[in-house]
């Protein structure tokens, strides 16, 4: 077992070498890789095709195994039943058995974690709706698109809540609107703690949403770093302001000059792509043009943002809070501190907590906090 | 085990959305459809229904070992070549569960699919028997040999030791027994005592054979033990059509599962009053009553149109097949049949002319039976014409049994069906493990050639077998080493054909049916599914070879 220094995936020296069928080594597609994936960290896993990026990923999930060196996920092998229940993986193919529908294919994955009925079926119909396939969710996967089953691929990685996401060239046939969401689930699952390794050879993915990534070429790691560091490009500065005019610039121009510095580029920012085609199909939706495919998807599954009020609480929940919403102060009451009273919000928050604070932890090993960055606001 | 139930109740919906799972079910309900329609056996209704539950149950365990082969292997080996187990073992299931999952979900849908052509194939077996039947025989064959299930009793063995012993002694005074041992020395390889032995066994064997065959004018007396009918009377309502005191009779419509259950000669109560059946005709008996019984008030009140409350004893059967060197030309072999119960000296005794080389039933009432379970049984063989010509009768012991009824047909047949279940069960772990290594077309393979040699088994044990005192080449040594680890690995499936049974109307014993589920589950199937969880728990699930 490799010394784990607090690591969520850890390897030392890993190598693996496929073989013939007269079992010479014929094949070295990851050699003497060692990772450091540490908790809340959305780590990227880079390199061309048959770099060794998959093959790492089924030695992580216990698919293969290490012809060389050791690898440990959350402290213990990768065979290990036990830490299954902490990870979500999307493999490279969605690899769905064709003939369950979508409903029936979570419910199947549900299953498996031993989820109780009714958050079983609570998160389903979340995951169904945060993937936009709720309308078409009785279909049979094997007649989706590819983009479709990739959707239904990720709403099975998650319904565990994992706390290891393991995603293998997760865009993979998806639309920019499936691409976007995508990269926004990643950044609040980063946000809330849990650990992403993601791999894919799709550089503006991984640039827009890993906090540190590993490039590897021909099963070796050449670069391994935080994003940022690996990418600022040291001795330019980059200034954006409103338009200038030619005399602005030709100022510019002096004063720099007179600094001993020269300007290397002027241009106009554009507009990304991905931001145009997004506003053009925002703009079809809102005016509710037919399609039989996915629609965008809806908001991101509460118990995904870690506010899920789920199964029994719930309702005692929003009744508690309904009534503390709806109720007018008794007359004669004395106004209260504005310091000492709690926000609706926050009272929902702490009963919330109370209900259902073990519930929410359940998986979680000692020491793995949650709180590593703010979630962000979004109240539902 | 809410894994293990996840991955069971996966595998039932991916079998019965698997299009040959389909279509075997499909066919399989073609057969069993056509086969009371085309099926015509010898003619009569209980050849007819015989046929039914022969072909029915071949037809059964045929395609839903095929269904189970197919769907056994296709359901890991497709996992794999699909990849969806990337996302399966990627959960918290351990290896050994999801094999197990998966064995139960094929076990499931066997269950299904048996239980819906077991009660098709009883369903049409319960519309023949309602059919008219050819007659007063045939209709008791159908009720005591087909719907019923009976046990079968073995005369004592023939004790031939004394003629043994003075066949030896013959031989040693006319000085003929050392020539007759050294004939066996030799094949005895020089071992003296082995070669004694196999003399000893010759002449055990042709004296067991002389004393199986009869004369014309003599007889074999044959006594039986542990008969134990635990069938009550059949109790049913008739309606008089014809009264004839005064002769002592009357003629009774009774329903035709009560008719099945008399004989010609048994006794019959009406009323609670004994009498005797005295003739048997389509829907009608005849009953002769004592003429002191006669004239009790119970029956002197009857009128045409009457009706009575019937009891009917249960009756035994004895099965035999004679053979004769010279048959007349009608190939008929007369002798007269005499049953007693040595306790009460209950006697019967018929006359018949019997196909020679034939398996005939002769149905009696269980009155011949004592307490004790004990009844003997005397055939006297007949010559062909009144001038004495006749042959001489062989009967081997093997030949020739008493049967009786010790339960109904139904909890039978459920057994029988449970018998080809097991088949299933162990076809479906056989698939399962071969799933998890091989690939689809070579796992089918593998499993049907199992499938074949557990069928075979004992004929290829007797194929193989080495004689010690012949010489033997080495590759025979080899196909018999060969056997003898198949005979330890594999199941004896025909055991587990349940054809015969329920064609002959055999008691399925619940001690038959837990030896074979231990010696095919419990053994051996358990095995091939430890070996099935440890391939699969080494196995790389994404291993590439390149």
């Amino acid at each position: 077992m490799a010394e784990t220094n607090g690591a969520v995936v850890a390897t030392r020296r890993l190598t693996k070498v496929f073989r013939d069928f007269w079992l010479r080594e014929k094949v070295t597609a990851v050699a003497d890789l060692n990772l450091d994936i540490r908790p809340g960290e959305v780590f990227g896993l880079l390199g061309p095709n048959g770099s060794g990026k998959s093959t790492t990923i089924k030695m992580i999930l216990g698919l293969l195994f290490p012809t060389r060196g050791t690898i440990s996920v959350f402290g213990r092998l990768p065979t290990d039943v036990a830490i299954k229940s902490r990870i979500g993986f999307l493999p490279e193919e969605s690899y769905l058995y064709p003939f369950l529908d979508a409903r029936e294919t979570l419910d199947f994955y549900g299953r498996l974690f031993r989820q109780p009925r009714r958050q079983r079926h609570r998160r389903i119909d979340m995951l169904l709706e945060m993937v936009g396939l709720g309308s078409v969710a009785y279909r049979r996967v094997g007649e989706y698109s590819k983009g479709m089953q990739r959707r239904i691929g990720l709403a099975q990685a998650l319904i565990n809540d994992p706390d290891l996401l393991i995603l293998d060239e997760p865009t993979s046939g998806m639309d920019p609107i499936g691409t976007r969401q995508f990269k926004d689930l990643i950044e609040t699952l980063g946000l809330r703690g849990k650990t992403v390794i993601l791999s894919s050879h799709l550089l503006a993915d991984v640039e827009d949403v890993c906090d540190r990534v590993c490039i590897l070429y021909g099963g070796r790691q050449r670069a391994e770093g935080d994003i940022a560091d690996l990418l600022v490009r040291r001795g330019l500065t980059q200034i954006t302001t409103q338009q200038l005019d030619e005399p602005t610039l030709e100022a510019l121009r002096r004063q720099l000059a007179a600094a001993g510095k020269t300007i290397v580029d002027v241009t106009s920012p554009h507009d990304k792509l991905e931001s145009l085609f997004l506003r053009i199909v925002q703009e079809a939706q809102d005016q509710r043009l037919a399609t039989g495919g996915a629609l965008a998807g809806g908001r991101m599954a509460e118990f995904l943002r870690g506010q899920a009020p789920e199964g029994r609480g719930e309702k005692i929940l929003q009744q508690l809070v309904a009534a503390a919403e709806v109720s007018p102060p008794a007359a004669g009451a004395a106004p209260q501190a504005p310091s000492s009273a709690p926000s609706p919000s926050q009272t929902r928050q702490s009963v919330l907590e109370e209900l259902l604070g073990k519930d929410k932890d359940q998986g979680r090993g000692p020491g793995q906090g949650r709180g590593k960055k703010t979630p962000p606001s979004q109240e539902p | 085990m809410r894994r293990i139930w996840a991955v069971t109740r996966q595998t039932f919906a991916q079998c019965l959305r698997m299009k040959v799972a389909a279509a075997f079910i499909i066919l399989l309900g073609v057969t069993l459809a056509i086969l009371p329609v085309t099926m015509k056996g010898d003619g009569t209704l209980a050849g007819r229904i015989r046929t039914l539950l022969s072909y029915g149950c071949g037809m059964t365990a045929l395609w839903l070992s095929a269904v189970t082969i197919f769907t056994s292997i296709a359901v890991v080996a497709s996992d794999i070549s699909g990849k969806q187990v990337f996302l399966v073992a990627a959960k918290p299931l351990a290896r050994w569960q999801y094999v197990l999952g998966r064995w139960l979900g094929i076990v499931m849908l066997d269950a299904m699919l048996l239980v819906c052509a077991a009660v098709t194939l009883y369903a049409f077996a319960q519309y023949l028997r309602g059919q008219p039947a050819l007659n007063p025989s045939d209709r008791r064959a159908v009720e005591t040999e087909v719907f019923a299930s009976r046990r079968r009793v073995s005369p004592d063995p023939p004790d031939v030791r004394q003629r043994v012993e003075q066949r030896i002694a013959r031989l040693k005074e006319e000085g003929r027994y050392a020539d007759a041992l050294e004939a066996y020395r030799l094949r005895a390889k020089g071992d003296a005592s082995l070669a004694e032995q196999l003399l000893t066994e010759q002449i055990q064997g042709d004296e067991t054979t002389a004393v199986q065959s009869v004369g014309v004018g003599e007889g074999f007396l044959w006594r039986f033990k542990d008969i134990h009918v635990v069938g009550e009377e059949i109790a049913g309502r008739g309606k008089v059509t014809a009264v004839n005191l005064q002769a002592g009779a009357l003629r009774i419509q009774a329903d035709p599962r009560l008719l099945g259950g008399m004989v010609y000669s048994g006794p019959i109560r009406v009323e609670g009053i004994d009498g005797q059946v005295i003739r048997l005709e389509g829907d009608f008996f005849e009953v002769q009553f004592r003429p002191e019984d006669a004239q009790r008030s119970t029956l002197t009140v009857l009128k045409p149109g009457s009706e009575v409350a019937l009891e009917v004893d249960p009756t035994i059967q004895v099965s035999f097949k004679a053979n004769a060197a010279y048959v007349s030309a009608e190939r008929m072999l007369p002798a007269l049949w005499q049953v007693l119960n040595p306790s009460t000296g209950f006697f019967y005794q018929e006359f018949r002319r019997d196909l020679y080389n034939t398996v005939h039933t002769l149905t009696l009432s269980a009155r011949t039976v004592d307490t004790q379970g004990r009844t003997e049984i005397r055939y006297i063989n007949l010559p062909f014409t009144s001038t004495g010509q006749g042959a001489s009768v062989t009967i081997l012991n093997s030949d020739v049994g008493v049967l009786y009824r010790v339960g109904g047909f139904e909890g039978n047949f459920i057994r029988a069906m449970a018998l080809i279940f097991l088949q299933l069960m162990f076809l479906a772990a056989g698939g399962v493990c071969v799933g998890t290594f091989l690939s689809f077309p070579v796992a089918c393979l593998v499993v049907f050639a199992v499938l074949l040699l557990s069928v075979g088994k004992e004929f290829l044990a007797t194929a193989t077998a080495i004689n010690p005192l012949i010489a033997t080449p080495v590759s025979q040594y080899i196909g018999h080493d060969a056997m003898k680890v198949i005979q330890v690995l594999l199941p004896d499936l025909s055991h587990t054909n349940p054809s015969g049974f329920l064609v002959d109307g055999m008691l399925v014993e619940w001690s038959y049916l837990g030896r074979e589920a231990a010696s095919t589950i419990g053994l051996r199937g358990v095995l091939v599914l430890a070996l099935a969880c440890l391939i699969f728990s080494k196995r790389e699930l994404a291993r590439v070879q390149v």
